[in-house]
């Protein structure tokens, strides 16, 4: 379990040095890294993980580590993706009973 | 006595919503008017947020004022927008998409109410409201995007024309259905629920709304048009709520 989201590290990253979301993807785009305002907004804000890349570029940015950005997304990912399959074998559990029923 | 808010115009209102639109366009990369189709969360993610930075919440429940269902607030302070879980996003209610548009408008156009003093009273949080919800219109159903659906789909030049009760023909996409009318009402959302689904969805109510306010239909009736929620007496009943609260912090920051 993941102590606290990448998303909410970045923003609190940001806010610290003041920039906004298009300065913010300004110093990107000198990385080479070409995003979109909406990826930004969705990863501090709805809880996605980004790309490996894309987090060694934002720990370029900040000057942090990049080790420990890397090994929170991975945790964090990897319970998306337990949660996901969680539901979905339930979900199917559940269709077959009730088709079991009838 | 704090001065009044001056009121916004609603040509600037107009223009905000321009440039959140604009923004909106050049991040999706279109360039005809066709290819447009409003989705209000790409809306929020790819020019509100990056320009506001407001929070949407929608795991609060909000309660009750005055009898009625407080479906969002507006912190201004902390620039988040608040939706009951009632109609939150994953209940398909297609009352959240105006509601958060509504709380947009709030939080763009009176944030100067954490920094500035102004009067709070019944007419200034009527106006307030009134703005928001020019606002919420103007964002997710502009009059230019409007105006191109309904010729390209209705066909038509001249506004519709609403004589009581009856049978009446409508035309959409050259099929034509007849369908018997009971109120002025149900004319305006019969005119306005094939359009919703080019306008992120919005409920046919406030399609409905928007279509009256533009005097697109010509009412020959004695009817008025009857919203649900968004009754002039509720508004006034929350309006005279809030004034209470207010009143008194307004005495306590006065003696501060």
């Amino acid at each position: 379990m993941a102590i606290s989201k990448v998303g909410e590290v970045i923003l609190n990253l940001r806010k610290r040095r003041d920039w906004t979301v298009k300065e913010l993807i300004e110093r990107l785009a000198e990385k080479k890294q070409s995003v979109s305002a909406g990826y930004i907004t969705r990863i501090e804000q709805y809880g996605e993980v980004p790309s490996p890349e894309f987090i060694c570029a934002l720990a370029d940015i900040f000057h942090v580590d990049a080790k420990k950005l890397l090994s929170a997304a991975k945790e964090q990912k990897l319970e998306q993706v337990d949660r996901n399959l969680e539901e979905r074998y339930q979900k199917a559990l559940g269709f077959y009973r009730a088709q079991k029923r009838r | 006595m704090s001065p009044r808010r001056p009121a916004w115009r609603p040509k600037d209102i107009f223009y905000l919503t321009e440039e959140i639109l604009t923004d909106y366009a050049l991040a999706k990369g279109w360039t005809e008017p066709n290819q447009y189709v409003f989705n209000l969360k790409d809306i929020y993610e790819e020019a509100i947020y990056p320009r506001y930075e407001i929070i949407i919440r929608e795991d609060i429940p909000l309660g009750w004022q005055q009898r009625t269902k407080l479906l969002g607030k507006a912190i201004c302070r902390e620039n988040t927008a608040l939706i009951d879980p009632s109609i939150a996003a994953t209940t398909g209610d297609n009352r959240y998409i105006f509601t958060l548009a509504h709380e947009f408008g709030h939080l763009i156009l009176h944030k100067d109410s954490t920094y500035k003093c102004y009067q709070m009273d019944s007419r200034t949080i009527f106006q307030q409201e009134k703005e928001a919800n020019l606002f919420a219109e103007a964002l997710l159903m502009p009059l230019w995007h409007l105006k191109r659906r309904v010729k390209d789909h209705y066909g038509l030049k001249c506004p519709w024309r609403y004589m009581g009760r009856g049978k009446y023909c409508f035309t959409w996409n050259g099929i034509t259905k007849i369908i018997f009318v009971v109120s002025y009402t149900q004319f305006c959302q019969t005119v306005a629920a094939p359009l919703t689904r080019y306008f992120c969805n919005v409920s046919t109510m406030a399609m409905a709304l928007r279509i009256h306010k533009l005097g697109w239909i010509l009412n020959r009736s004695a009817e008025t048009f009857m919203g649900t929620a968004t009754d002039a007496a509720n508004l006034m009943s929350t309006a005279l709520a809030v004034t209470k609260k207010a009143a008194i912090t307004s005495d306590q920051l006065t003696h501060t």
